[in-house]
């Protein structure tokens, strides 16, 4: 037996290593594993609540207004409390904001890479030599999102102006004008690369293995079936769009097995009695919804739709999702309430629910966020699912199952780390926020 | 020839190094430099000589002990960048594990504070770097910065007894009854969350000494209330070590 183990994985967020188990003809086993252990959860046990959304925040850089926005939902929850409906535009501005940023430096610098040497491989060279071209509009884009974020959230990374129970920062005429110019310029650029990623998709396609996912579940919030990031209920469906399940967050123990107390092998539902793994990201929004709510979307996404079980066609999605945000934005602040918004601050602090939940859609999929607090509004116990560990099964089925078929073909156990990485890559994991937790799931 | 940098995170959030890729000039600095490591975007993965070493995040294991010792070897110049890599960051509220900042196990050559780094305090420190000179860090305080208090300094009968500011403010938080921290905190956010009505927590450190001494000088000039005071989170959210449990 061999053991290979690559390590660190580049171009992943976070620290991971990949270790590949090898005989003589076969691979035996291959896993990924997350290396880093912050232990947040534990560390806000014992805060009082209103220090939660400030102390999330520092989970991950990447997607900290995600993280915040959750924590803000779920104590709203506890205290049955709503904010108003403009500060819930504010705070759909800043996570728009955050999509794109993510999205866009995932695909620029963690896969692009990639893409060039796969279409390379397969024929010419002509994408290469536009590179710096891509480089340079994709900091576009990616300025676009951070400016989004910096203008309603006070900071770019780890915003400041989500607080329970509202906003403590409203926009000004000017800076909306500002967001609206911004947001319009970006339009064509994440067209641009859209028809860059149908290129490179066709080029590989039939040289190439798509890396197809076996039939897993898919899971993410959705609003009367329509994408949704901010609020919603979560529906799970299998690879027909079958909707197996709709339900409300705070009902998500009755519906999700808890890994970290059941120590089995997928994540299934407990309702459904499935033994699938679990998918939540781009492609599992992509799968549970009816529509992305913008008709031009629809038009681009039908010339997708042959690789929608691939994983690589998450890359596509996340091009989509910004293209979705992109428009979105510029509804929201088309919005005439926003004008009109004051910041909102909260003086609530009666509890009216000792426990409860929150879920959001982060950038990489699913955030669920629950709190127990008792009545000196202490946080009693705090539970942060994060997008890569819902994750983590759907990551090791298609890894073990690619890698070994690609072994079986070209014997090479270099193509075979290759491929690895490029598998793990698709999926964007976060190791970052996963070291919220070191359960069973992470260890594998 | 092109200055050799490295980039890498310890323990952290990653927050500091998504600054850098978020500066507008990241595309041009990518240019400017080459990488001999900087795992998040590039393939290579030895730790080679270099000019500048730039560490995020605080010390956990033993193997980021060696590491950081491996990079003091190779680099020139080893700056730590944000709070985490300079004080210890959010870790250190941790019971599990310990956080020990780099400069506790190998001697840096400048720091780039803030958790996150503020945007354009990092673009300029960044570009100081390239151009061979120090980065640099205001002497004065957060106050300096702040709309709502150009006088600084701490006026009598101050009480505080919130953390959460209720209302927009109108004068200085602490006059509201608000804590916040910018008297001992270092200016060069731009008073970021001041501007978007948030008190300043401090992320910056302090400018001279440890936040602790710092802390319990400044709540021996103002009142505050006992819940506040016996708040961990506002003494350790930034900073390792633990040890003012003794000193206060
Ligand atoms: S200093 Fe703050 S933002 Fe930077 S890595 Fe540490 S926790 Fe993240
Ligand atoms: S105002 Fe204070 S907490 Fe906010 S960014 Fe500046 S130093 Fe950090």
């Amino acid at each position: 037996m061999k053991k290979l183990t690559i390590k660190p994985v580049t171009r992943v967020e976070g620290h991971g290593q990949i270790e590949i188990f090898a005989n003589k003809d076969e691979i035996s086993r291959v896993n990924f594993s997350m290396l880093d252990y912050r232990g947040i959860e534990k560390i806000l046990i014992g805060k009082k609540f209103s220090e939660i959304p400030s102390l999330v925040s520092k989970v991950c850089g990447f997607c900290s207004a995600a993280h915040i926005v959750a924590s803000c939902k779920a104590f709203e929850n506890i205290l049955d409390i709503e904010p108003t409906y403009a500060s819930t535009l504010l705070r759909q501005l800043i996570m728009i904001g955050e999509i794109i940023t993510n999205h866009m430096i995932h695909f620029t610098y963690m896969v692009l890479p990639d893409f060039f040497n796969l279409a390379s491989a397969s024929q010419e060279n002509d994408v290469k030599t536009n590179q710096s071209e891509i480089f340079v509009k994709a900091s576009k884009l990616i300025k676009i999102g951070k400016n989004l974020v910096e203008i309603v959230g006070g900071r770019a990374v780890q915003p400041v102006s989500i607080i329970i129970g509202g906003m403590s920062k409203s926009l000004t005429d000017k800076e909306i004008s500002l967001l609206k110019k911004n947001l319009k310029s970006g339009v064509a650029t994440a067209k641009f690369f859209l028809k860059f990623v149908q290129d490179v998709l066709e080029k590989i396609d039939g040289t190439k293995k798509m890396f197809e996912l076996q039939s897993p579940l898919y899971m993410g919030l959705q609003k009367d079936g329509a994408y949704s990031f901010y609020d919603g209920s979560l529906k799970i469906t299998d690879d027909e769009r079958e909707t197996l399940a709709t339900f409300d967050v705070n009902d998500y123990d009755e519906f999700i097995v808890d890994n970290r107390i059941n120590a089995s092998n997928f994540t299934p539902s407990r309702t459904l009695k499935k033994e699938l793994n679990l998918l939540v990201g781009p492609l599992a929004r992509y799968h549970i919804i009816n529509e992305y709510g913008i008709y031009e979307v629809h038009e681009i996404l039908k010339d997708f739709q042959k690789w929608d079980k691939s994983i690589l066609f998450s890359n596509a999605l996340r091009l989509i999702e910004i293209l979705v945000c992109l428009y979105k934005g510029l509804l929201i602040l088309d919005n005439k309430e926003l004008a009109k918004e004051q910041p909102v601050f909260s003086t609530s602090s009666k509890i009216k629910y000792e426990n409860a939940f929150s879920a959001v859609e982060a950038p990489r999929g699913t955030l669920i966020h629950n709190y127990k607090v008792n009545e000196n509004m202490v946080v009693e116990d705090a539970r942060i699912y994060v997008p890569t560990e819902l994750n983590i099964f759907s990551i090791h089925e298609i890894l073990n199952r690619t890698c070994k078929e690609e072994f079986t073909k070209n014997k090479s156990l270099e193509t075979v780390q290759e491929t690895a990485k490029i598998v793990v890559r698709s999926f964007d994991p976060c190791i970052s926020c996963s070291s919220v937790t070191l359960q069973k799931a992470h260890r594998l | 020839m092109k200055p050799k940098l490295l980039i890498t995170s310890l323990t952290s959030c990653n927050g500091c190094i998504t600054s850098i890729i978020e500066l507008e000039i990241f595309p041009e600095f990518l240019e400017s430099v080459d990488f001999i490591f900087f795992p998040l975007i590039e393939d290579k993965d030895n730790i080679d000589n270099c000019d500048i070493a730039l560490i995020e995040g605080c010390i956990t294991k033993e193997e980021q002990k060696e590491e950081v010792l491996e990079i003091r070897k190779k680099a020139k110049k080893v700056i730590a960048l944000g709070t985490c890599a300079i004080f210890g960051g959010i870790t250190s509220l941790s019971d599990e594990i310990e956080s020990i900042p780099i400069n506790e196990i190998i001697e840096i050559d400048g720091f780039i504070p803030g958790c996150p780094t503020p945007t354009e305090f990092l673009g300029s420190s960044l570009m100081a770097l390239l151009n061979g000179e120090k980065i640099k860090l205001s002497p004065k305080n957060l106050c300096s910065e702040c709309d709502l208090r150009p006088d600084s300094g701490v006026k009598s009968k101050i009480k505080i007894d919130k953390l959460i500011p209720e209302k927009i403010p109108f004068e200085c938080f602490l006059h509201e009854n608000v804590l916040c921290l910018g008297p001992i905190t270092r200016a060069g956010c731009k008073a970021k969350c001041l501007k978007a009505n948030i008190p300043c927590e401090g992320c910056m450190g302090p400018i001279l000494a440890d936040f602790m001494s710092n802390m319990v000088n400044f709540f021996s000039s103002i009142e505050v209330s006992e819940d506040i005071k016996i708040s961990e989170e506002i003494y350790s959210k930034f900073t390792h070590p633990k040890s003012f449990v003794k000193t206060v």
